[in-house]
């Protein structure tokens, strides 16, 4: 699996053109400002990602595009209308998986999934698109068993089925891998991007920022606040002002050395990394051919190199950083937001305990997109 | 096609919904039905008998009345005795080994002599109103009873006294006839006179306490067999008196002495028909029958039963519904429904037809039930009792959607579906007449559909036929507007936000 850009998704059918766009957009609670003059568009067959702290407004966002709730002010618009104008075709072209299982806890997992498709109208003869994603997000055995009886994680996989039963062109997913295994995460992710490929578009909230790196484009909340809208590698050029470059030597490099480097005319920064004093983050426009130039200059002072690579760093530093700029007075709340957020919503379940294969998955995760974690 | 197809998905997910749930099934449907069941088999037709002491002085000449009258009560009471210690009596009401103490006064015939009513004092420990009410009529109709056992005693031995009667009125006319002859021709009329005066004088005496007591009686209940008696002897007494209040022989009138002899043979033979008849034609000239013209009879048990299915079926209906659409809404359903090509016209509908499905089989296995197994009487047209039982589900319904709408949590619709249910048994005609109430109340109940139901119910399978055929209408006008106001109110709160 390869890393998508914005460049790979107008290479795609139907890219190109907004499908969801908002002006101004504003949701207000009494005195609660939910969503504040969000101002976004996302083009058709991408997966645009909606990442944000809790409370940041993702799920109202994605309740006003999908015309659950109406907006206080500024517009929505989505396959060029507004969400209370929309046509009965409309709505049954999108597909919405709430932010939690609002499904029938005395009926079976197959009833409640039959009960969704016949809502969108979907024929009689749907038994094969129905066992197709049961069978997709692996429940197929758990059919008959009455959902109050299902796991946290089956829950959600219902809630995904549903959202994907009746084949919509537009899908809005409130946060669809939360409680769910990182194996059938990874699964649902190249799920998206299959389907983005068919053309069809993906609204995807999420609370794991790592998974910003499946996204086309990516839009960051805050406290109701769209900070940026950016690829996933423009939105860490953004956080870090370029490219990095991890050096680890054999010995522990002075500060003369650090100066030296940060003369040099392709180097932005540099700073000593590591606690023995043997690594130096470095900071460049374009790391590729930097990487080469920067290893001849070490050996030509003789200085031990043990690695020099590209690093790419873990998204949650992206947005720390990101969230960072928007001032000093407000970096402990978001970076205690996040942290909070993990707390609060581990990336396992209780329902679904942590398995070795999650950190099998994170690493797998780490060579696809090159991250390495501290 | 796709209308059908969403509309079907809520009334096959209801009825899913609620087959999944067999505890709320018992709770709402068997439970009631058994809870009828046990009263219907086990509720005594007659009433309980009050178990009583009779206090009596020992003197009293009525004494053996009140033991008779006691004899007479077995089946509204139980006498625990007949004795003249009334603290006694009272102590034991008080300590709850009777229920009911009947006091007879002290020298009640000096009393009634001096023109007054003697008192019977009735104590009871009852704390129910419809208890007292009865003890209350019980205490009239007691007395009025034992009046009447005095009083035919007094017509009895008036009856017996008769032949006394008999001969001062034998005198009296010999009396009046030698006067009159007297005074046409030369005899000692003055003589006569006396005799005569005192001869009426003492007949006067003889027959004015009965007849007395034979006018009192035809006050209390109205003119009867003996109104012509007394009509004889007014006109005789009128008579006599103008012929007592002569000292003079010259000054008398024949004419008013033929007169006096004419009224005399009157009386004499009014009073011959008195004596022949019976003392309690005398007392109560008239009986009472009730006879009721619907056919069958109908049993306490019959009479509540077509009630309690109208108001099983409103409350289970409004119950299922209730609790549908509020858990919908607290488990986020709507949201989805909201985001779906689904309208609130196939959602109310859907809900609807499920709904009118599941009480439809309930209310038929309920009708079928108190039929069969508590021989409740189906003497009317069963399309009018299916028709109140549709309009009911429907109308039913619609009021679900309504407390649906005003409650917030599950609890809190349980809780107005059993308010509703309390204000159905009170103000339905469920336990009292709609009559008993004001009319701003009987309004209002009507308001409930479940008042149209009993009314319907009851008289279509017990009357077999209706005899406030408007309920219908109303029941039908009922299920309309509560459908409309269901489906705008239900997509007003969809959308609210």
């Amino acid at each position: 699996m390869t890393n998508t850009t914005a460049h790979d998704a107008a290479e795609r059918p139907g890219a190109g053109s907004p499908i969801v766009h908002t002006e101004n957009l504003s949701k207000h609670f009494g005195a609660q400002v939910a969503v504040d003059e969000l101002t976004l568009a996302v083009e058709e067959a991408t997966i645009f990602g909606f990442i944000g702290p809790s409370g940041s407004g993702k799920t109202t966002t994605v309740r006003l595009l999908a015309g659950v709730q109406t907006p206080t002010s500024g517009s929505v618009s989505v396959f060029g209308k507004s969400p209370g104008d929309f046509s009965e075709r409309e709505r049954a072209n999108i597909g919405y998986m709430p932010q939690l299982s609002v499904l029938f806890p005395h009926l079976s997992i197959m009833e409640n999934l039959r009960f969704v498709a016949s809502i969108y109208g979907m024929p009689w003869g749907r038994r094969a698109r129905l066992a197709e994603v049961l069978e997709f997000v692996e429940l197929t055995d758990h059919r008959r068993k009455r959902l109050r009886e299902a796991s946290g994680g089956m829950q959600r996989r219902l809630s995904l089925a549903a959202a994907l039963v009746n084949e919509a062109q537009l899908l809005f997913l409130d946060e669809p891998t939360t409680g769910i295994d990182p194996v059938l995460r990874r699964k649902f992710w190249d799920h998206f991007e299959s389907l983005r490929d068919e053309g069809r578009t993906l609204f995807v909230t999420t609370q794991y920022v790592g998974e910003a790196a499946y996204c086309d484009q990516i839009g960051v909340l805050r406290e109701g606040r769209l900070l940026t809208i950016d690829t996933p590698e423009g939105l860490r050029r953004q956080a870090y002002g370029g490219e990095v470059i991890d050096l680890i030597v054999a010995e522990r490099i002075e500060q003369d050395m650090i100066t030296e480097v940060q003369r040099l005319d392709y180097v932005l920064h540099a700073q000593r990394t590591r606690v023995d004093g043997r690594g130096m983050r470095i900071t460049v426009d374009d790391a590729d051919p930097v990487i080469p130039q920067l290893q001849r200059w070490l050996d030509e002072r003789g200085v031990p190199v043990e690695s020099v690579d590209r690093y790419l760093p873990p998204f949650d530093d992206v947005f720390v950083k990101l969230v960072e700029s928007e001032g000093p007075n407000e970096l402990t709340g978001v970076s205690d937001a996040f942290e909070d957020q993990e707390a609060a919503e581990p990336a396992i379940s209780v329902s679904d305990p942590p398995s070795d294969g999650d950190w099998d998955e994170l690493v797998e995760r780490d060579d696809r997109t090159g991250e390495t974690r501290s | 096609m796709r209308r059908i197809i969403r509309t079907g998905a809520f009334v096959r997910k209801e009825i899913m919904q609620v087959l999944r749930q067999p505890g709320l099934m018992v709770s709402l449907v068997l439970g009631p039905f058994a809870i009828l069941l046990l009263f219907g088999s086990g509720l005594r037709e007659e009433d309980p008998a009050v178990k009583t002491i009779f206090v009596v002085p020992s003197d009293s000449r009525i004494a053996q009345e009140v033991e008779q009258f006691a004899q007479a009560q077995s089946e509204r009471l139980t006498v625990e005795g007949v004795q003249q210690d009334e603290e006694d009596a009272l102590r034991r009401l008080r300590r709850g080994d009777v229920q009911m103490v009947l006091v007879f006064p002290e020298n009640a015939e000096g009393t009634i002599r001096g023109g007054e009513q003697a008192q019977v004092n009735v104590y009871h420990d009852q704390i129910d109103p419809l208890e007292t009410q009865a003890i209350q009529l019980f205490t009239r109709t007691g007395v009025d009873e034992i009046n009447q056992q005095v009083l035919r005693e007094l017509v009895r031995s008036g009856q017996e006294e008769s032949a006394d009667v008999d001969q001062r009125l034998a005198a009296a006319k010999a009396s009046v006839d030698a006067l009159n002859q007297q005074l046409s021709g030369d005899g000692d009329a003055q003589q006569q006179l006396q005799l005569a005066q005192g001869d009426l004088a003492g007949l006067a005496l003889a027959l004015g306490p009965s007849l007395a007591v034979l006018g009192g009686i035809q006050e209390t209940s109205g003119p009867g067999e003996s109104a012509a008696l007394l009509e004889a002897y007014q006109a005789f007494t009128a008579s006599s008196d103008q012929l007592g209040q002569a000292n003079d022989a010259s000054s008398i009138d024949a004419q008013q002495v033929s007169q006096l002899a004419d009224e005399l043979d009157t009386l004499e033979q009014e009073l011959e028909t008195f004596q022949s008849l019976s003392p309690e034609v005398i007392v109560s000239p008239f009986a009472g029958s009730a006879q009721r013209v619907v056919e069958g009879s109908v049993q306490l048990v019959d009479f509540y039963a077509p009630a309690v299915l109208a108001l099983l079926v409103q409350h289970m209906v409004v119950t299922f519904v209730a609790l549908s659409i509020v858990r919908e809404r607290e488990l986020g359903t709507n949201e989805l429904f909201r985001a779906a090509p689904v309208t609130t016209a196939e959602m109310v509908i859907g809900k609807y037809v499920a709904f009118a499905i599941m009480g439809a089989v309930i209310a038929t296995a309920l009708v079928l039930g108190l039929i069969y197994s508590l021989g409740v009487p189906m003497v009317g047209s069963w399309p009018i009792v299916l028709t109140t039982i549709g309009l009911l589900l429907l109308a039913s319904t619609g009021l679900g959607f309504l407390v649906a709408l005003a409650a917030n949590t599950d609890s809190q619709a349980v809780q107005y579906a059993m308010l509703l249910l309390l204000a159905s048994i009170f103000f339905s005609g469920f336990l009292l007449s709609l009559e008993r109430f004001r009319p701003v109340l009987t309004w209002l109940a009507r308001v409930l559909p479940v008042t149209s139901g009993v009314v319907l119910l009851r008289d279509e399978m017990l009357r077999g036929q209706l005899t406030q055929p408007l309920h219908l209408t109303l029941l039908a006008v009922l299920a309309v507007i509560l459908f409309v106001a269901a489906w705008r109110l239900f997509r007003r709160r969809l959308y609210a936000s």
